[in-house]
């Protein structure tokens, strides 16, 4: 079966470098990052005719600004709204657009300088509801948020503080092998355990370091990477899904459940025909729900899944191969794209290091935290082409 | 220091007014056959996207749905009643409203499904805010 997104290829992935602190701004890390990944496919910014754009620090600037400040005369422009999925929704309204014939070369990247509390203080006024109907209450930012989730979570489906530093500490095994990534040095379950207390359940290596970081692939025709001298990738399929289900914050499905059957029908292959996973890793708990929701596992069965399977890099089905966000550090929306940056780039065979034998994956994410969840969801499955 | 404020506008301005007076209104579809509550405020009701809505007093009584305690604050102006149990209640109307859970054990221990009742406390110039109170067991 032809996949929705025909006659488009994935060519490159790049970043720009993480930092704990730095002077770069989101314009140069969105230049870095993009001109990384066009480097490695074989291009370079004056053949780009298309952005999409992610970074809760561009405002006031768009993505327009950002196209005339490159001096790009585009014909297509995207500005991801959705927070940490709109990495996945950036690149699949790119792949749209290079289908559709309004552009042959586009740059989907996310960036953001953030601290811990420029970061609390975008969360602050995220969006209405959280600024008049939480953040007043005392909600204590995302993790106050999520630690609401991780609660109900553990009491639903029996999961306990061992179950997600299972995968804490395989995220960070797997960081160890990405010079990128911010932490260095390995987690212990004792270290993870008894770290410092910030939202209840949640303890520090629960909650991913607000940092400095950009990450960007390329997407092109199909016609224009046969010209190209590196490998390149297909999108099976992708999906997206925005405040599902309606009206119920807390039934913790998110809206992978709510798209996974039309993800795998579209793409032609299921879960067992994958090599890998890429997950939004805000929060343990949210990657647990995404695994179960992307059927890589049962509902309620993510800790059980993390217990019996050894998700690193050497394992029988790695997740997070770059450490995620949890162990790399989270660059605002780039969080959004660190996954998206990761799948690309084992598809590729670029993953230095740490790479899978792999010839497809899954990526998705999660994002725009509002009235006590995040209300955007998003995956993609993608191929190498051989 | 002062803590964040909510903007009250023509929308929220019901419920806010409510809670300065030691109320809670929420607003209710008036549909026939719907009649959800409704919170936060809206211009239409998000169930039957009709935009027939009234305001009404809520009883304030519903049960803990999940609480956490917060050892960081994101804000300056609490911390100077850190460590405290926050919450999402879901009062008995069936919509969810957020608040400290006033007198709570702050040690881990599970609250869910804990009956609440809504308090009323000092937040600012001219504004109170929603707490909630365990019942007694």
């Amino acid at each position: 079966m032809s996949s929705v997104f025909e006659g488009v290829r994935v060519v490159g992935a790049g970043q720009a470098a993480y930092a704990k602190r730095s002077t770069h701004g989101v314009y140069r890390l969105l230049y870095d990052a993009g001109t990384a990944a066009l480097m490695q496919a074989g291009l370079d910014w004056r053949m780009v005719d298309g952005l999409a754009v992610t970074s809760f620090m561009l405002p006031p600037d768009n993505v327009a600004v950002v196209a005339e400040h490159f001096g790009i005369e585009a014909r297509f422009l995207f500005q991801g709204v959705y927070g940490g999925a709109s990495g996945v929704i950036g690149m699949a309204h790119a792949a749209r657009a290079i289908r559709d014939g309004a552009c042959d070369v586009v740059v989907v990247a996310a960036a953001d300088a953030f601290d811990v509390a420029s970061h609390n203080a975008t969360l602050d006024h995220f969006n209405t509801s959280v600024r008049d109907y939480m953040s007043p209450q005392g909600f204590g930012g995302a993790n106050g948020m999520f630690a609401l989730h991780t609660r109900l979570y553990m009491e639903r489906y029996g999961a306990t503080r061992e179950d997600f530093g299972r995968f804490c500490i395989a995220l960070r095994a797997n960081a160890l092998r990405n010079p990128n990534a911010l932490f260095k040095e390995p987690l212990t379950m004792d270290a993870y355990l008894n770290a410092r207390q910030i939202a209840d359940p949640l303890r520090l290596y629960d909650c991913v370091m607000p940092c400095v970081g950009g990450d960007a692939i390329v997407l092109v025709s199909e016609k224009l990477a046969r010209s190209l001298p590196g490998n390149s990738l297909r999108i099976l399929a992708a999906e997206e899904l925005h405040n599902f289900p309606a009206n119920d914050v807390y039934g913790l499905p998110g809206g992978w459940e709510g798209f996974a059957d039309r993800l795998y029908e579209r793409a032609g292959c299921g879960p067992s025909d994958l090599q890998f996973a890429q997950v939004y890793d805000d929060y343990p708990v949210m990657s647990f729900v995404q695994l179960e929701g992307l059927g890589l596992c049962a509902k309620g069965g993510a800790a059980r899944f993390i217990r019996d399977t050894d998700i690193t890099v050497d394992g029988s089905f790695p997740v997070n191969t770059g450490g995620g966000q949890l162990s790399a550090g989270q660059a605002g929306a780039s969080g959004g794209m660190i996954g998206v940056v990761e799948g690309v780039s084992q598809l590729l065979g670029k993953a230095d290091g740490r790479q899978v034998k792999c010839d497809r994956g899954i990526v998705s994410g999660y994002g725009m935290v509002a009235y006590g969840r995040g209300l955007s969801s998003s995956a993609a499955i993608l191929e190498r082409v051989r | 220091m002062l803590k964040p404020q909510p903007r009250v506008n023509a929308l929220s301005k019901p419920f806010w007014d409510g809670v300065n007076e030691g109320r809670i209104r929420l607003q209710r579809c008036t549909a026939p056959g719907c009649g959800h509550a409704v919170f936060y405020p809206r211009v239409c009701c998000p169930y039957c996207r009709q935009a027939g809505l009234e305001w009404f007093d809520a009883t304030g009584r519903g049960r803990v749905l999940s609480h956490t305690t917060i050892h960081r604050a994101h804000h300056d102006g609490f911390n100077p009643e850190l460590p405290y149990v926050f919450a999402a209640v879901e009062l008995e109307e069936g919509v969810i409203l957020y608040g400290q859970l006033m007198d709570a054990p702050v040690e881990s221990q599970s609250l869910l499904g804990r009956q609440v009742a809504a308090r009323f406390a000092p937040h600012g110039p001219g504004r109170q805010i929603v707490m909630f109170q365990l019942d007694e067991v």
